[in-house]
């Protein structure tokens, strides 16, 4: 009993030991950078000249003037507009030769861009992925049913071995991508690695640091199963995604700076405050938004792994795993889905208010056609979605209930669709142009505006929701004393929400743009009321609630799970036009308005070219990961085979048994 | 009868609150939701 003790103590110490040691990992890049950092970034690691440049300028200066005190020039901030010791080198100037363009016979700009998208969606993948690893794991470490929580485990696993092999991929496409920029974009790379320079010792750091995490969490699996070192195990994924998070925010730190420059002066000198060149307007904007984005395309893209092995299954068994495997990424990936055109929507304003210029380019100029390419695939995003769940129903015994309602789902979804597409003014012959009477449709130019499309998605939004909570209760009864009260109440509510959301739209049409333009915040209120007002009374329903049938995992239509293979496919596709819409809105400049972009691409390409070279990505994205799905299999054809179960003639794939 | 009541209660409260967000939302960023009646 005493030894039992002692080795409890033991592994107790060990344990915090160990937590003590991540924790140690975590704030050690912040340690590193103080020194840098206490000298408000450090001059000479700030893009300053060189040490021998300094010496003569001090000398020359000494000889000119011996006894006058010596200058610092000081640069006024192009954002904060606060003065600054101006220690930086200002931005080159650029000119298309081959000093500041190298170049191979193909274009640069969109050699940088496969490479950066292709680093991007990986990226994106491997920090999403250890994120629903960590919800999966701590809902199996806190769920009392002891199968489900051995199920739940076994999926946290399947998710974490995925990204395994794509976080290696990740870090290969970041080399590449740090090559291409110094290949073909030396003088750019070099000014920004220079301003950033602090940063990118910490990003390093953090990402050894997250490497260490990512092998322990995943190689531990088996060691750390029990007791308080599976509590451990949970929270070394907590670290692991905060490692990543900050990972994220770092990277997003330079292209808020390319986008809208902080933290130095006219010049592009740096100031030497680097929070400044960090914390730029779009910073907080880009990161909201970019982490649900990553947590979508995540969710999408193991929710087309689970639909491969799901359509690939030779056993009942293995098509139960991964049909719910399946469900619960794409629950999790549209959970981050319909908060993101609200962060979305933050994003643009934050842009309207940095420069009203580029806002115009961005939702009503040179690059509005490519937001409605956007506002169709968000569209397809959704219906998919609601497809998905309509035939989710169909494993329960009980969701045939919902059926002959779908009619009227699909209407509002259409018409939201159809709405929130509608283009605001179209490219037209001169012939076109008069055949319709002007630059807008006499009806459907009504659309074409922000009121309206504001409340087509939401539309749209609010009946993506009304299809999961007829999901949640597919196969049951409400059993709670105010079942009917609480029936009648939530469709009320439903209806009342798509009431007040076509009058706030309709209102819009009525009153001037400056208080217009506030509508759009209470619209997402009331839609996300929907979300939590609608999904909590639905839960405190299904309370002790009558089960008509079992889910049947794998009874699920194939079709279903070509459906989340869109999903993954729209995903991607739109990632990567968003990409390129963020990302040319700078038009002609590497780093807006600071470091003017003097190659012979530095012009916008065609829509039919952008959507090339995204397709391109995509086609690309899809083929290597793939084979990364590949390796994954491979691994589980090789797991021991149950010692119950007779060895079969031909090996099949073993589902969940990986580990 | 009493699916009546429970329709107009639930009615009541589904209108009070989305004119209550609507205004509220409104009203903290500096704007007047009822402008067209001014």
């Amino acid at each position: 009993m005493g030894r039992l003790n002692v080795g409890q103590a033991r592994r107790k110490i060990l344990a915090f030991a160990g937590l003590f040691a991540m924790g140690a990992m975590l704030v050690l890049p912040i340690f590193m950078a103080l020194p840098a950092l206490a000298g408000g970034g450090g001059g000479g690691a700030a893009g300053g000249p060189p040490p021998e440049v300094l010496a003569a300028q001090k000398a020359a200066a000494e000889a000119e003037g011996e006894g006058e005190a010596e200058k610092v020039e000081m640069g006024r901030d192009v954002y904060y507009k606060i003065e600054g010791p101006a220690v930086g080198a200002p931005a080159p100037k650029t000119q298309d030769t081959e000093e500041f363009y190298p170049r191979y016979n193909f274009e640069s700009r969109v050699l940088l861009w496969v490479a950066n998208q292709q680093h991007l969606y990986y990226g994106s993948f491997v920090l999403a992925v250890p994120i629903f690893c960590m919800c999966v794991e701590f809902a199996g470490l806190v769920t009392k049913d002891k199968a489900m929580a051995k199920k739940y485990d076994q999926l946290a696993y399947d998710f974490i071995k995925i990204s395994l092999t794509a976080y290696s991929l990740t870090a290969i496409l970041g080399g590449i991508l740090i090559f291409t920029f110094l290949t073909l974009y030396p003088s750019f790379f070099g000014y920004l690695s220079s301003i950033f320079r602090p940063v990118m010792h910490i990003y390093a750091l953090m990402f050894v640091a997250e490497s260490g995490c990512l092998y322990i969490y995943y190689y531990g699996w088996d060691k750390m199963k029990e007791g308080l070192m599976k509590w451990l195990h949970v929270s070394m994924s907590v670290v692991l995604n905060v490692i990543g998070t900050v990972l994220m925010f770092l990277a997003n730190s330079w292209i808020g700076f390319m986008m809208s420059p902080a933290g130095v002066d006219e010049q592009g000198r740096y100031l030497g405050n680097i929070w400044h060149v960090v914390h730029t307007a779009l910073w907080n904007p880009l990161n909201v938004h970019r982490i649900l984005g990553n947590m979508a395309f995540g969710g999408g893209v193991v929710a087309a792994y689970a639909a491969y092995r799901f359509l690939s299954a030779k056993t009942e068994e293995e098509r139960a795993h991964y049909d719910w495997m399946g469900y619960i990424a794409m629950s999790l990936g549209v959970a981050f889905l319909i908060p993101l055109p609200f962060a979305g929507y933050w994003l643009m304003r934050e842009v309207y208010a940095y420069r009203q210029q580029m806002g115009i380019t961005l939702m009503g100029g040179l690059l509005a056609w490519l937001f409605i390419i956007q506002a169709t695939m968000i569209g397809i995003l959704f219906l998919t979605t609601n497809y998905y769940l309509w035939q989710a129903l169909g494993r329960m015994s009980g969701g045939e209930r919902f059926q002959r309602y779908i009619k009227y789902f699909v209407f509002i979804l259409v018409v939201g669709l159809l709405v929130f597409i509608t283009p605001h003014t179209i490219v037209m012959t001169p012939a076109e142009l008069k055949a319709m009477g002007g630059q807008q449709h006499p009806v459907l130019g009504n659309f074409g505006v922000m009121s309206a499309k504001n409340g087509g998605i939401n539309a749209i939004i609010i009946t993506t929701i009304a299809s999961f909570i007829w999901y949640q209760r597919g196969n049951k009864l409400p059993a709670v004393k105010w079942a009917t009260f609480g029936n009648i109440f939530l469709i009320t509510f439903f209806v009342v929400a798509h009431i007040n959301n076509i009058w706030v739209a309709c209102y819009g049409y009525f009153i001037p743009a400056n208080v217009r333009i506030g509508l759009s915040v209470p619209q997402v209120a009331g839609t996300l009321s929907c979300l939590f007002i609608g999904t909590t009374i639905n839960l405190m329903m299904l309370k002790g609630a009558k089960e008509i049938g079992p889910i049947q995992y794998g009874k699920i239509a194939p079709r279903s799970q070509y459906a989340l293979i869109m999903l993954a496919t729209a995903f991607t596709w739109m990632m990567g036009l968003m990409g390129y819409i963020r990302s040319s809105v700078r038009l002609f400049w590497h780093v807006n308005e600071i470091m003017r972009d003097n190659s012979p691409w530095a012009y916008t390409h065609t829509i039919g070219f952008a959507a090339n070279v995204i397709s391109f990505n995509v086609l690309f994205f899809w083929i290597s990961i793939m084979f990364v799905f590949w390796l994954g299999t491979l691994g589980m054809k090789k797991a021991p085979v149950p010692a119950k179960e007779p060895a079969p003639a031909i090996p099949s794939p073993q589902p969940a048994g990986g580990n | 009868m009493q699916k009546i009541v429970y329709v107009i209660i639930s009615l009541v409260i589904s209108v009070a609150y989305f004119q209550f967000l609507d205004w509220f939302l409104m009203d903290m960023q500096g704007l007047d939701y009822f402008y067209i009646l001014r």
